[in-house]
């Protein structure tokens, strides 16, 4: 995916090849951001460990700085490679497996909550009831294997294509084609109760 | 009557606007007949939003001048297991060895043998027995044993 601001990047990241400290300061505000919410999400909200893994990757970044070529890439190579550290420093965390997937039903007043967002959510419970979903997300995305929601967070957060990020987590494309549907249909069935009034599923006839 | 049922699974694919073009022509021709799969599509859609609204969160102050310093004073980078180790496992770990250190000369002290008093040398004692006040408490003392 190349976007506007791509060709600044390039250029921030051939100033720092030649050990600008400057363009890496300012490369660290500009892609800071989205890498430390990417981390956020592979380390379940953990804070503290999110900063730590975003700065270990700006460390490498600069360690490697001579061995990124601008000139032969493109700002979408520019961005995978800050998203291949921080990937490969993510799914390296032991605890990010050790977890056991939680069994826990959400609370009763989830259901109401979810009731009502399935209603239309036209309350004024809307801000509440959408904070709740954005917690159930975050739990469901959380009890997700590391790669399925590495997968999921590079699409849908970062838009990058299949090919993207195959090349980030060192797979083939197919593989995240099956990564990205695994996953979102586990999401999609774990959340069913906000997304689709919590309907038994049908099923869908052949002919 | 209802078209062919693509399967479900090519949805991902289809919303991703990934899949072969022909695929996604009989997907949407399957969609306008069949509710269900229109329904597991737009669930899709939503959760896809849902993550892609997800706030940008701020970087702490002063983040970048920190990690650019660290950077360029170019601190060795840790390597991959250590990093790999939970951060509470790593301070943990520290703070192990450092007890164990502080333990170990603690206890070092407190078992250590009390070193014994090292015997005069003969010089002196020969000097001390020529002393000529010792020599005289020295006889008194041999006279008094000498009584019966």
């Amino acid at each position: 995916m190349v976007k506007a601001d791509d060709a600044g990047l390039l250029e921030l990241l051939e100033k720092i090849g030649r050990d600008d400290e400057g363009a890496f300061a300012a490369l660290i505000e500009r892609t800071g951001p989205r890498l430390l919410r990417f981390a956020l999400k592979m380390l379940r909200d953990d804070r503290g460990a999110a900063e730590d893994l975003v700065q270990e990757t700006y460390l490498r970044v600069w360690q490697a700085r001579r061995r990124f070529r601008p000139e032969a890439s493109s700002g979408a190579a520019a961005e995978s490679f800050l998203f291949t550290i921080a990937s490969r420093l993510c799914l390296n965390r032991r605890r990010l497996l050790s977890r056991r997937p939680s069994e826990t039903p959400l609370p009763e007043e989830d259901t109401d909550a979810a009731a009502a967002m399935a209603d239309g959510g036209a309350s004024p419970l809307d801000r509440l009831i959408d904070r709740r979903f954005r917690d159930a997300l975050a739990e469901a995305l959380s009890e997700l294997p590391p790669q399925q929601r590495a997968a999921l967070l590079l699409r849908a957060m970062e838009g990058l294509r299949y090919q993207e990020i195959a090349a980030i987590l060192d797979t083939s494309p197919g593989a995240v084609e099956s990564l990205l549907v695994r996953g979102r249909d586990r999401l999609r069935r774990t959340l069913s109760r906000w997304l689709g009034a919590g309907k038994p599923e049908e099923r869908c006839s052949k002919e | 009557m209802r078209r062919k049922a693509p399967c479900p699974d090519r949805f991902s694919t289809h919303l991703d606007g990934e899949g072969p073009a022909a695929e996604a022509a009989q997907i949407s021709r399957h969609l306008s007949d069949c509710g269900e799969c229109r329904r597991i599509l737009a669930e899709l859609r939503q959760v896809e939003h849902a993550l892609a609204e997800e706030p940008l969160p701020f970087l702490p102050p002063g983040f970048a001048t920190r990690v650019v310093a660290r950077s360029v004073g170019r601190r060795p980078v840790l390597p991959l297991w250590w990093v790999a180790v939970p951060r509470a496992w790593r301070l943990g770990l520290a703070g192990s060895l450092v007890a164990a250190a502080f333990g170990g000369t603690l206890l070092g002290r407190v078992l250590a043998p009390t070193p014994a008093a090292a015997p005069p040398p003969v010089a002196e004692i020969v000097v001390a027995l020529d002393h000529p006040v010792l020599a005289a408490l020295s006889k008194a003392d041999l006279g008094r044993e000498d009584r019966p």
